[in-house]
């Protein structure tokens, strides 16, 4: 019994996907996005507000599963498991471009996985703690860059694994420098030392610590940007002071290779869409994500990604942890 | 805004009548929840996110910390009565509930879980409402030296746990702490002691292991020979004698240390409820004066656990309100719950909008008194499971085991992780090893490394300054002392032998 | 005996991962140039070291208590239950199936098996309580908890799980939720 309905209803969906294989895609039922990071971080807080977005849209539930470890390879192989069928998408950032470049992903996540749409680009910005700028006597990125040189590991630097983007992002920005590297498991840790005084400066979006700066316990230094930002117009940016570090955070959805085209067409359609909505415009203000074009399309996230696997290959082959090289 | 006022102010945000209903329905499934394994706290609070998206910004945190501190306290009805944490930080409830719940004492053990749990809940909420600013400074002013000598600390008490097998304990602390080194370090990512294989990249989960080494063991140890009586009766008969006075007040003391060590460790960013109940309940079996009896089934050791891991839920919201960082992951959800809604947290939060604080300090009070009626309701129809023939019951362990592991991070490898630890647990057993100071040390093994490697890097290699601090140069002292006073004094006592 | 064998076997296997398995990976160089930084394989290096002082004493207290043991021989070693051995087989064995055969397919197996290897003699009353607990579980956890559980990647399974999924869904929104 249970053999004849399972083989009655693939016949089914074999017929019903051939008579859509030609009229417009329709999603027929809920749709998962992965994230690879747990709920309440950066990652999951732009993913949610998307999905309900988008739920109106695609007519169908958009489902936000969580699936945390191992720096978000446990996302990707689960991702890589599930069929290519148009229902299973990823969140994913260029943390995932470094699992893959450090070997740790069981496939090649940039030929096996294509990038449907950015979300939300962030500026990744260098604060420094009051406590220790006071201790210290620096005011300034430059002034701090002369301490740096007058002491020599002196000056601590939080960041996110030290192989992840703030790594990059660090090096690119204080080229040559001998400042401490101290690591962190979450922002939060993080964060807390930072306003201790317990660390001097991190690197970091600006999306977590905008309270803390408004409170004058977190100085933002320097923003890694082209343009200044619009909220911070007296912080210097890193571009007019020629300094060539602009890599920040980009978030995006990705498909599994071979899932069909006319489902990521109209995804794409449904997120540039969503994306114009006044109400994930009131939340692009409020999570800092505003100072940077958010939504791109597969051309352009493709080629930006395309950019930023160059770059980071670069770093990680100067760090000398590169496995897998695409530049052969 | 003086402290009257803001108690007031935040009982008045709790006399709405539809806020109100709303905290009773959510401690009603926060409990269901925490007791099915695999719901972590985090994940509870998460599934109540939904609800919040209709409400304003104050009833939507009051709602999720009723459904956190609930979710917290039901972990301890399954730990007791199938010896399946349901939430991480109900682990050490297992030690002394299962053995109480074999005993037919479930009714004691639970009476004494939810009764501790109130308290360390109702004192560290007190604590989180007149003392917020003070305790937020005092958990800035902790370096990564001070944070490494309290889990330090933690360890040493290691040799306690089990006095009578002192270096078997060590050996299995010791292999706990190695076994949080595998997979990617979270330091410089780089990949260590997985042996080639792709599924421990992400390293071993607390959860598997601890569902795998509790539950599962058990399981195995109960398939035994053709046995009549486990194939067609319960495993106990369910008392709902409740603790009496005199017991409650034999561990007055108790309480009050673990409701502080509690709302402490819950303040530490990366520390939380799971870590407060490990310490609090290995630093109760050092003051105790009859450590050999925890393990067996005391109540003390029950409340210890369960008034920190309680304790932590006032803590985690301390950071939370009053510097907008998450004092542990729960706390990272009602975050964004916030976030979404506009909120803007950070310091100035509580200057500008204190009835944040004083709404999350009415809930955590109605919360932790109503919390205690339900959930003696709920254990009854849990207890109510312990009559199924264990042939029935047996099995239903094993796939909640697999389930509960599955479902914290959809992965199969947590499942075989979960699987090959229940087989570990066995062999555990047979060496005579000690499974509580095996999770002891990998609960603990991560933050401790963690927090060593930055302290080094910030004291700039010099040991000497990174514990010339008062706290961390005290506790070390102390420390030391406790780890190495037992093997010295069995040393000494083998040679008058 | 057995504690004597696993006790020698875990000392080996320290040993060799102390040569062989902590770092697998290159350190990055900005960490390895710093003279500051606690390199990754210091801690899991000085953890092994002491388990392996550890257990060594442990093998010799083993070895001298039981000199005069006359049960401490390679015979004992075999009088283990054979239901253990099933039961840890079926568990193991739960863990690999789950990914190919899904959820539905490993609970019902899982719950029938492990029964009748607690004793249970009504095999047909097994059956439908297999069902039964599989339904029920799946409801609690995966409509109630919307936890994903494995579909399965067999064809027949995976189409099943899909097929109940959207029973499940067309449930939900019959009742409005």
């Amino acid at each position: 019994m249970k053999k004849f309905l399972c083989a009655l209803l693939s016949v089914m969906l074999v017929l019903s996907f051939a008579a859509f294989a030609s009229a417009e895609w329709k999603f027929e039922r809920k749709v998962t996005i992965v994230c690879p990071w747990g709920v309440g971080g950066g990652a999951d807080s732009t993913l949610r507000p998307m999905a309900n977005l988008l739920k109106p849209i695609l007519g169908q539930e958009v489902e936000i599963v969580n699936v945390t470890g191992g720096n978000g390879v446990t996302a990707v192989e689960y991702v890589y498991k599930q069929p290519a069928d148009g229902y299973t998408y990823m969140l994913g950032t260029q943390s995932l471009f470094m699992q893959d470049i450090q070997g740790t992903t069981s496939m090649n996540f940039k030929d096996e996985f294509i990038p449907v749409a950015r979300l939300v680009h962030a500026i990744n910005v260098i604060t420094a703690s009051k406590k220790a700028m006071d201790r210290k006597g620096y005011k300034t990125f430059s002034e701090m860059i002369e301490y740096v040189k007058k002491n020599p590991f002196e000056v601590s630097v939080g960041m996110l694994t030290s192989t992840g983007l703030d790594g990059a992002s660090l090096k690119q920005a204080l080229e040559g420098l001998d400042i401490l590297d101290v690591s962190y498991p979450s922002g939060s840790e993080m964060n807390s030392a930072l306003v201790g005084g317990h660390i001097d400066i991190m690197v970091t979006g600006t999306d977590e610590i905008e309270g803390l700066i408004a409170a004058g316990d977190v100085v933002p230094l320097l923003a890694l940007s082209e343009k200044r930002m619009k909220r911070y117009p007296d912080v210097e940016c890193s571009v007019e002071l020629g300094i060539n570090s602009v890599l920040g955070p980009a978030r995006g959805i990705f498909a599994k290779k071979g899932t069909p085209q006319e489902a990521i067409d109209v995804l794409v359609a449904a997120i540039e869409k969503a994306s114009k909505d006044p109400q994930w415009q009131a939340f692009l203000v409020q999570g800092c994500y505003d100072e940077r074009p958010g939504f791109a399309g597969p051309a352009e996230y493709g080629a930006d990604c395309e950019k930023d696997y160059k770059l980071l290959s670069d770093y990680l082959k100067s760090e000398g942890v590169l496995k897998k090289d695409y530049y052969k | 805004m003086t402290t009257w006022e803001l108690f007031t102010n935040g009982f008045s945000v709790l006399m709405d009548p539809y806020t109100f209903l709303m905290v009773v329905f959510a401690i009603v499934v926060g409990t269901i929840f925490g007791a099915l394994p695999g719901v972590s706290a985090t994940m509870a609070v998460a599934l109540g996110l939904p609800f919040t998206y209709s409400m304003q910004p104050v009833p939507a945190i009051v709602f999720l910390v009723a459904v956190y501190c609930s979710s917290i306290t039901g972990g301890s009805i399954t730990a007791i009565l199938f010896k399946i944490p349901g939430v991480p930080s109900s682990a050490p409830t297992t030690f002394d509930g299962y053995p109480m719940a074999q005993r037919g004492e479930a009714g004691k053990a639970l009476g004494i879980a939810l009764g501790s749990s109130a308290i360390g809940g109702l004192v560290s909420a007190l604590a989180m409402l007149t003392l917020s600013p003070q305790l937020t400074q005092a958990a800035l002013s902790f370096s990564p030296s001070d944070i490494f000598a309290i889990t330090f600390m933690g360890l040493s008490i290691l040799t306690c746990l089990d006095s009578k097998n002192i270096l078997r304990t060590l050996i299995s602390g010791l292999l706990g702490l190695l076994l949080a080194c595998v997979g990617q370090d979270p330091m410089y990512a780089v990949q260590r002691l997985t042996f080639g294989s792709g599924e421990l990249i992400a390293g071993l989960e607390m959860i598997p292991v601890l569902i795998g080494i509790f539950a599962v063991t058990e399981v195995l140890k109960q398939t035994k020979k053709r046995d009549k009586l486990t194939a067609d009766e319960g495993t106990a008969s369910v008392n709902t004698k409740m603790p009496s006075f005199r017991e409650w007040w034999g561990i007055k003391w108790l309480l009050a240390r673990c409701s502080v060590i509690g709302t402490i460790i819950g303040i530490l960013p990366g520390a939380g409820a799971t870590i407060a109940s490990f310490l609090c309940y290995s630093s109760e079996t050092k003051l105790s004066k009859h450590p050999e009896k925890f393990g067996t089934g005391i109540i003390d050791g029950i409340a210890a656990s369960e008034t920190a891991n309680n304790a932590a839920t006032g803590g985690a919201m301390v950071p939370l309100l009053s510097l907008g960082i998450p004092g542990g992951n729960a706390a990272a959800v009602m975050m964004s719950a916030l976030v979404l809604k506009g909120v803007q947290l950070g310091p100035l939060l509580l200057v500008n909008q204190p009835q944040y604080l004083s709404a999350t300090f009415a809930s955590m009070v109605v919360t932790n008194i109503l919390m205690v009626i339900v959930a003696i309701a709920i254990a009854k129809v849990f207890a109510q499971i312990l009559a199924v023939p264990y042939s029935y019951l047996g099995p239903i362990i094993i796939m909640l085991a697999i389930i509960g592991s599955y479902a914290t991070n959809m992965s199969i490898a947590d499942v075989k992780i979960m699987a090959i630890a229940g087989v570990i647990g066995l062999i555990i057993s047979a060496c005579h090893f000690n499974s509580a100071a095996l999770i002891l040390g990998l609960v603990l093994g991560v933050i401790c490394e963690g927090n060593f490697s930055r302290a080094y890097t910030i004291s700039r290699a010099n040991l000497v300054n990174m514990f010339a601090r008062p706290v961390a140069g005290t506790l070390m002292v102390i420390s030391l002392v406790l780890l190495v006073w037992p093997i010295l004094s069995s040393l000494f006592r083998k040679n008058k032998d | 005996m057995f504690e004597l064998i696993c006790n020698v076997l875990l000392w080996l296997g320290l040993l060799y991962s102390y040569f062989f398995h902590v770092l697998e990976a290159p350190i990055p160089d900005r960490t390895a140039r710093n003279p500051y930084t606690l390199k990754p394989d210091v801690w899991p290096k000085a953890i092994i070291i002491l388990l392996l002082i550890c257990i060594a004493i442990n093998i010799i207290n083993i070895i001298r208590k039981n000199r005069n043991n006359p049960d401490f021989s390679f015979a004992s070693m075999f009088n283990i239950n054979v239901k253990r051995w099933l039961g840890m087989a079926i568990i193991i064995g739960a863990s690999f199936i789950l990914e190919p055969l899904g959820y539905m397919a490993t609970c019902c197996l899982v719950l029938f098996l492990y029964g009748l290897l607690l004793g249970q003699t009504h095999v047909f009353r097994l059956a439908v309580f297999s069902v039964v607990i599989t339904f029920v579980l799946y409801v609690v956890f995966s409509v109630l908890l919307s936890v994903n559980l494995p579909r399965g990647t067999v064809e027949a399974c995976r189409n099943f799980s899909l097929y109940v999924e959207g029973i499940v869904a067309s449930v939900q929104s019959a009742l409005g939720m």
